[in-house]
């Protein structure tokens, strides 16, 4: 029978080693009792020993010593150890443990493949590449108001589409190094939705540009693909396919996502910078919508006039006094 | 008998030409010393940056000649001064002493006498043999023959058509008629002996204004310029208001045909071809008017735009992603951040020829001259899945009310005719 528990961590993975037998000597030679790979710890770096008071750790090897609770261990002393401890082997981390510590709670996987599941049903990874071939193939069909061969609408579906597995391999290939097992379908499903979304958010931030009158909208969403769609996929894939901590999944999400973010940060301030300064052009809301639903309602031009001739006094005299300053 | 009769013809030409060539030489001789070549000339450097010509009129200190030629000076008199040069070579400073932007005239005035007055008469019969004295080109002082041919109704501002070789320095200098008394002021050329003279009753205007203020200088240019400018602008547009347009057909819509015969318009429309899948149509029209204020700036522009577009092949959504991109409109000009603000604009919905039109108004108002605004109106036909329409009106150098009137004039005899 047991009596503890030495957890020690390989490249973020912990092993567990079962200790009965006192006392138990730790190191890299092959002769110890728990053999350890790390090349930062001793041949014969530290032994455990079971007293009648619990039990004591002893540093065995003075190369890269050994780290108790934070606190370094003398050279070849024994100390007492409470149960959990921290340990650090040289670069190495373990704890000791009391085999009857409570373990996390099970994370409860999908049963079976519910609608729901979003990310792990095969149906719903097609029918988010579908959607995009769909939705790329319509805007292209819309926007060019010439008789075209279908092959150019081939072209324009390739490049994303060929992107869109590209980015889906990515993810998948960086879950199966850190967690040892393929998870294609959850990958695709993001990689569909990283593709999507901005495509169906721009026709959304379009439709609503001229409902409002204002180009409000359609910014505010357009910020939220540029910085706020991909880390919010990742966290969920962490979440979900990776069984990561919110928090941590958060953290990673956004860390990875930074130099995404950093490059859409520099064209937004560049954007900013250039509709402060001067331009001979003016702008104003040039959408149009071949179903006419706006919040605005018609006005007779005098009405009209006279409401802008009161809005423009007062902008202009603001540009005014900006530019006279 | 017949020998001596020949001889009479041959001697009278002969008396004819040598007529000619005396009143040339004699109105030189006269006036020579009345006339200089005015300089702008960096203080910094003390280069000159411009080059014109200009006369001794009503006191012997004063001169007159083209506000193009000054303008560098009027508008940065910190970074450059006025001098003039006579044709034996003597040189000194002027000051602005007023001007008048839509003429193209300005009066300046040395702190020494320059020589005799010349007098102002009246635009002698078209035909009139006229003189034209100048500098043309830096290359000294030089008289041009030339022909009145009379004033010009329409375009150029009611300036003189003058039948003679104007060049550049000579802009500023005199046009004198037989008696040596200036009709006109050079101000323009225009390929071969093609040239246009500013009436010196417009000169007699800013005289008697300088008479009035014991000849002191004008306190404030720029509010000075941009009251010439707005008074322009609403006589033009009362003028353009008042006319009887007559309409025009675009796609459905009856439109205000040209505003006034100084109107140029054109067909822009782009030609058809046989796969197209739908159809569209552009005119514009445009006054000739520009009036110089400074190298890169003219004002004064009234130009305005009707496309029509509409399809039988074309679903809604392609025909709108079509039409929604010709749906822009900007002023050309090379106006830059010292001289405008940038457009203030604001977008609603009108009812127009009892249609629904997204409509915006844009205006930018110019930063050393107060009161003084560019206006934009644009407007596009909604509501019809297969038929679009816009029109767009820009009017530069004015005032944003006296704009909006003819705006509101030209959309209210809009029709529609389904």
């Amino acid at each position: 029978m047991e009596k503890l528990i030495l957890e020690l961590v390989y490249q973020g993975r912990p092993s567990y080693h079962k200790l009965s037998k006192f006392p138990v000597s730790v190191g890299r030679a092959y002769d110890c009792d728990v053999v350890v790979s790390d090349i930062t710890v001793s041949p014969k770096h530290l032994t455990i020993l079971e007293t009648e008071q619990g039990f004591e750790v002893c540093s065995t090897g003075d190369e890269n010593g050994t780290v108790l609770n934070k606190a370094p261990l003398p050279e070849n002393q024994c100390m007492p150890v409470s149960i959990p401890s921290t340990l650090e082997l040289g670069d190495l981390r373990g704890r000791l443990i009391d085999p009857a510590m409570q373990v996390a709670p099970t994370q409860i996987t999908p049963k079976g493949l519910g609608w729901f599941s979003f990310l792990s049903n095969p149906i719903w990874a097609a029918i988010f590449v579908v959607m995009t071939a769909l939705v790329i193939i319509t805007s292209k069909y819309i926007s060019t108001p010439i008789q075209q061969q279908s092959l150019t609408y081939v072209s324009a579906l390739l490049v994303p589409l060929l992107s869109m597995f590209v980015v889906a391999f990515i993810i998948a290939v960086v879950s199966r190094l850190t967690m040892h097992r393929w998870a294609f379908i959850p990958a695709l499903s993001i990689a569909g939705l990283l593709f999507l979304i901005p495509l169906l958010f721009d026709h959304v931030g379009h439709f609503l540009a001229y409902v409002t009158t204002s180009s409000v909208v359609a910014s505010i969403l357009k910020n939220v693909t540029s910085f706020l769609l991909l880390p919010l996929l990742l966290t969920f894939y962490l979440k979900k396919v990776h069984y990561t901590h919110w928090v941590s999944a958060t953290g990673i999400a956004l860390l990875v996502t930074m130099p995404v973010s950093a490059f859409f940060a520099t064209d937004l301030v560049q954007e900013m910078s250039n509709s402060s300064g001067f331009t001979p052009m003016p702008s104003y809301n040039r959408t149009l919508s071949a179903f006419d639903i706006r919040m605005k309602k018609t006005l007779e031009v005098d009405a009209f006039l006279a409401q802008s001739e009161i809005i423009l006094e007062k902008k202009v005299e603001q540009l005014v006094i900006l530019e006279r300053d | 008998m017949l020998r001596y009769l020949l001889l009479l013809i041959v001697s009278g030409l002969l008396l004819n030409i040598s007529q000619v060539t005396a009143d040339t030489s004699s109105i030189y001789e006269e006036v020579e010393s009345s006339v200089y070549q005015i300089r702008v000339i960096n203080i910094e450097t003390g280069k000159k940056v411009a080059i014109g010509s200009g006369f001794v009129v009503q006191r012997e200190d004063i001169l007159a000649t083209n506000y193009h030629v000054v303008s560098e000076y009027v508008n940065d008199p910190d970074v450059f001064r006025l001098e003039y040069l006579s044709t034996d070579g003597k040189s000194g400073d002027l000051e602005l002493l007023d001007l008048d932007v839509i003429h193209d005239l300005a009066v300046v005035k040395s702190s020494k006498p320059m020589g005799k007055p010349l007098e102002i008469a009246a635009v002698p019969d078209k035909g009139a043999r006229l003189f034209s004295l100048g500098n043309p080109l830096d290359l000294g002082f030089s008289i041009v023959t030339g022909t009145n041919n009379g004033i010009m109704e329409q375009d150029q501002d009611g300036n003189i058509l003058f039948s003679g070789n104007l060049n550049q320095g000579m802009s500023g200098g005199p046009t004198l008629d037989d008696s040596g008394n200036v009709v006109g002021i050079n101000v323009a050329a225009q390929g071969n002996a093609i040239g246009f003279l500013v009436p010196a009753n417009y000169l007699v205007t800013i005289l008697k204004r300088l008479g009035n203020n014991g000849f002191e200088p004008i306190d404030n240019r720029f509010k000075q310029i941009s009251e010439q400018l707005i008074a322009n602008s609403e006589k033009d547009i009362e003028r353009l208001a008042s006319n009887n347009w007559g309409l025009t057909k675009i796609g459905k819509l009856q439109v205000p045909a040209a505003l006034d015969k100084s109107m140029r318009c054109w067909d822009l429309s782009r030609t058809p071809k046989k796969d197209d899948l739908f159809r569209s149509f552009l005119t514009q029209c445009s006054n000739q008017n520009d009036t110089y204020l400074s190298k890169n700036l003219s004002v004064g522009a009234i130009s305005y735009e009707y496309s029509w577009m509409d399809t039988q092949k074309l679903n809604p959504l392609r025909f709108y992603s079509r039409y929604e991109k010709m749906n822009f409109s900007f002023i050309e000009s090379d106006v830059d951040k010292s001289d405008v603000t940038n457009f203030a604009c604001h977008t609603g919905f009108t009812r127009i020829a009892k249609q629904d039109f997204k409509t915006t108004v844009c205006r930018r108002d110019y930063i050393k001259y107060e009161g003084l605004s560019d206006m934009l109106f644009s407007i596009a036909l909604v509501g019809h899945k297969t038929q679009g329409a816009m029109f767009n009106l820009d009017v530069t150098g004015t005032r944003s009310q006296t704009a909006l009137v003819l705006f509101k004039k030209m959309v209210g005899a809009f029709q529609w005719k389904s």
